[in-house]
């Protein structure tokens, strides 16, 4: 059982949440939370990549539609980071059709992205947070 | 005076009488014939005794004869000593021939007039060469035209624009009179100018627009110019001048009764093509006005249903939040309830902005009335400001209002709307309390309203987007403040339905905002 703790020290995952509504950030950082993540959130975007870069996050969730930077500028500065290259990104909008398009564009050469739509059930995001974040952990 | 050798003047008398290609003959002073030739026999028909003492009158038609032909060119003759005409005249069988006549005053050595030289040449053949010639190249020219016209026609038929049939219309007057500029005017939409829609002109002379107007105005072709080498024919359609096409001649020369026809013909059938072509425009105009309102209208659903669903998102995610602690015996009522208070709040801002929805759709689609009566800016400034007072006690309310009234002519629940949520964002975006000026001045042709808080302020270039349809400065957000993006859209919606304006203006971040309202004086009191 203790033959690999260190494994379960770094496993437990970070996430990064960016989103300029309050109140939903703080139903997702408790939902995250009673799930056993670490999570740290960001209501102004253009703060966004500072603080992922000191934060180190395993995985970033990002709204679009924010004032000054939307989430799809955060994400193309992010990936400018080598540190960040595959970092998994979970983009939670309102804005679906839109999302989706953009999405599989960017897909091709960008492998690490999931999509969120908003409204969400709580399971649906705790999923698509498992997923991406299994597979950011995983070997 | 050089004797006359008798024997030379046989052979002269000879050489006269013998001559066939031309009738030469002399007349006494009054005008009977003196002498005949072989050539005036040939030529007219008459033989020497026939004619010898008959007037020469003879020879021409009974009507130049009624108009005193025959003795005016004597008279001519006379005085100028030669007169030549071209004309008819007749043969003893009372045949025409194309006479060209020379007659010759003939005086003795001191000048007393002794008779007339008349010399008579047959150019009959030459002149029906010249006519049928004459003749051959009007057909021609007729037909030329004419196909010109077909073209005209068929290019007219197929165009479906103001533009091209402008240019059919040049082009072809240039090419069908050899003109070396033309230019076409279109009455403007609003029926009060004419804008030139297409020129060709000759490298040293301009088309002659100045005639484009005077064209217009009359409805009637004008022709004009130093020898009416320019013309302005109006294109009509229904008894309405829709546009006017100008023609210049260069090297100058009148334009022919021909020409005329045809410039008269071409602007006939552009009348039609270009009535056509100004329903097409106008069905296209409004299809694209069309399409533009639904895009906008789409894009403005697409924006506020994402932001219906941002609060959703919450009360969602808060409601199942509650549901899980409950579901999982984990009654702390602490945590419930703080779900239960983010619905709430979230619910809240649900309902506020469902209802400033509305008043955007009411605004856009016009069916927001305006109940619009005398009303006096301050007292309203004055009254809505005492509510403020009572709701929020930390703040300091600056009034600087003029004695005398300040009449605008204005809905004053709708004004009060604006100057209400001008209020409410003052103090909301001055969290850390202070004071706000409230100040109504009267100024030439309106009455100005301005409110100035000393709070957040605006970052550059947020001056005109915070009135944008969900335009947020990016300071509020950050600084949490709530706000849905709406009212100062529909304050600057509703000032300008007033025929107002609003601005919006701040020294900086932190360094607090003004709102300026303009609206124009009551002009009904």
């Amino acid at each position: 059982m203790a033959a690999e703790p260190s494994l379960t020290v770094t496993a437990t995952p970070r996430i990064l949440v960016v989103d300029d509504t309050p109140a939903l950030l703080d139903v997702i950082r408790q939902t995250l939370e009673c799930e056993g993540y670490q999570v740290a959130t960001c209501l102004e975007s253009r703060r966004a990549v500072e603080m992922a870069r000191q934060w180190q996050p395993d995985v970033l969730m990002l709204d679009v539609v924010m004032p000054e930077v939307s989430g799809w500028e955060v994400l193309a500065h992010l990936r400018t980071y080598p540190e960040f290259a595959s970092t998994p990104v979970i983009v939670c909008t309102a804005y679906v059709a839109e999302a989706m398009g953009l999405l599989a564009e960017l897909k091709g050469p960008d492998g690490h992205l999931g999509l969120l739509p908003k409204p969400f059930e709580l399971d649906e995001l705790i999923e698509v947070v498992g997923s991406v974040t299994g597979a950011a952990l995983s070997p | 005076m050089p004797e006359r050798d008798p024997q030379d003047a046989d052979l002269l008398r000879l050489l006269i009488e013998r001559v066939v290609d031309y009738a030469i003959f002399l007349l006494t002073p009054d005008g009977h014939v003196a002498s005949w030739n072989a050539g005036a026999q040939r030529l007219k028909g008459y033989s020497a005794a026939e004619i010898i003492g008959q007037s020469f009158e003879i020879f021409y038609a009974a009507r130049d004869r009624q108009a005193g032909l025959p003795h005016k060119l004597l008279a001519q003759a006379r005085a100028e000593g030669r007169v030549e005409n071209e004309g008819w005249r007749y043969r003893k069988d009372g045949s025409p021939f194309w006479a060209d006549v020379v007659i010759t005053a003939l005086r003795n050595d001191s000048g007393e007039l002794v008779g007339f030289a008349k010399v008579t040449r047959d150019l009959t053949e030459r002149r029906q060469v010249e006519e049928e010639r004459a003749l051959r190249m009007a057909a021609e020219r007729a037909s030329e035209r004419f196909a010109r016209l077909q073209v005209a026609t068929a290019a007219m038929a197929a165009v479906s624009r103001k533009q091209q049939v402008a240019d059919v219309l040049v082009e072809t007057a240039i090419a069908a009179l050899d003109a070396s500029a033309a230019v076409v005017g279109f009455v403007a939409p609003d029926g009060q100018s004419l804008e030139v829609a297409v020129g060709r002109e000759h490298p040293e002379d301009a088309a002659p627009s100045h005639l484009l107007s005077e064209s217009w105005r009359t409805a009637r072709a004008v022709w004009a110019g130093s020898d009416e080498s320019d013309s302005a024919v109006p294109v009509i359609f229904e008894h309405e001048v829709l546009g006017v096409l100008a023609v210049r001649l260069i090297p100058s020369r009148p334009v022919d009764v021909d020409e005329r026809a045809f410039l008269l013909a071409l602007v006939e059938v552009a009348g039609q093509a270009l009535d056509r072509a100004r329903l097409y425009e106008s069905e296209l105009r409004a299809r694209s006005d069309a399409e533009q309102a639904l895009r906008t209208h789409d894009e403005f659903l697409s924006i506020a249903s994402h932001e219906l669903r941002t609060p959703v998102a919450t009360v969602k995610a808060a409601a199942q939040l509650a549901q899980r602690a409950i579901g999982r015996g984990q009654f702390d009522t602490q945590r419930v309830n703080r779900h239960l208070e983010t619905i709430a709040q979230a619910s809240d801002r649900l309902n506020a902005l469902v209802d400033d929805l509305l008043d955007v759709s009411r605004l856009r689609t016009g069916q927001l009335q305006l109940r619009l009566q005398s009303i006096d800016l301050a007292a309203l400034a004055r009254d809505t400001v005492a509510h403020h007072v009572t709701a929020a006690s930390d703040r300091h309310f600056e009034l600087c209002l003029p004695e005398a009234p300040t009449l605008v002519y204005a809905d004053p629940l709708r004004i009060e709307q604006v100057l209400d949520n001008l209020l409410s964002n003052a103090i909301k975006y001055s969290p850390g309390g202070g004071r706000v000026d409230v100040r109504v001045e009267a100024k030439s042709d309106g009455v100005e309203l301005s409110i100035t808080d000393y709070g957040i302020g605006l970052p550059p270039g947020y001056e005109t987007r915070i009135f944008e349809t969900f335009g947020r400065a990016p300071n509020a957000s950050a600084q949490q403040i709530p706000g849905l993006g709406l009212g100062l859209s529909i304050c600057q919606e509703l000032v300008e339905r007033h025929g107002g304006r609003i601005s919006a203006c701040s020294p900086g971040e932190d360094l607090g905002t003004t709102f300026a309202v303009w609206l124009p004086a009551d002009a009904h009191g």
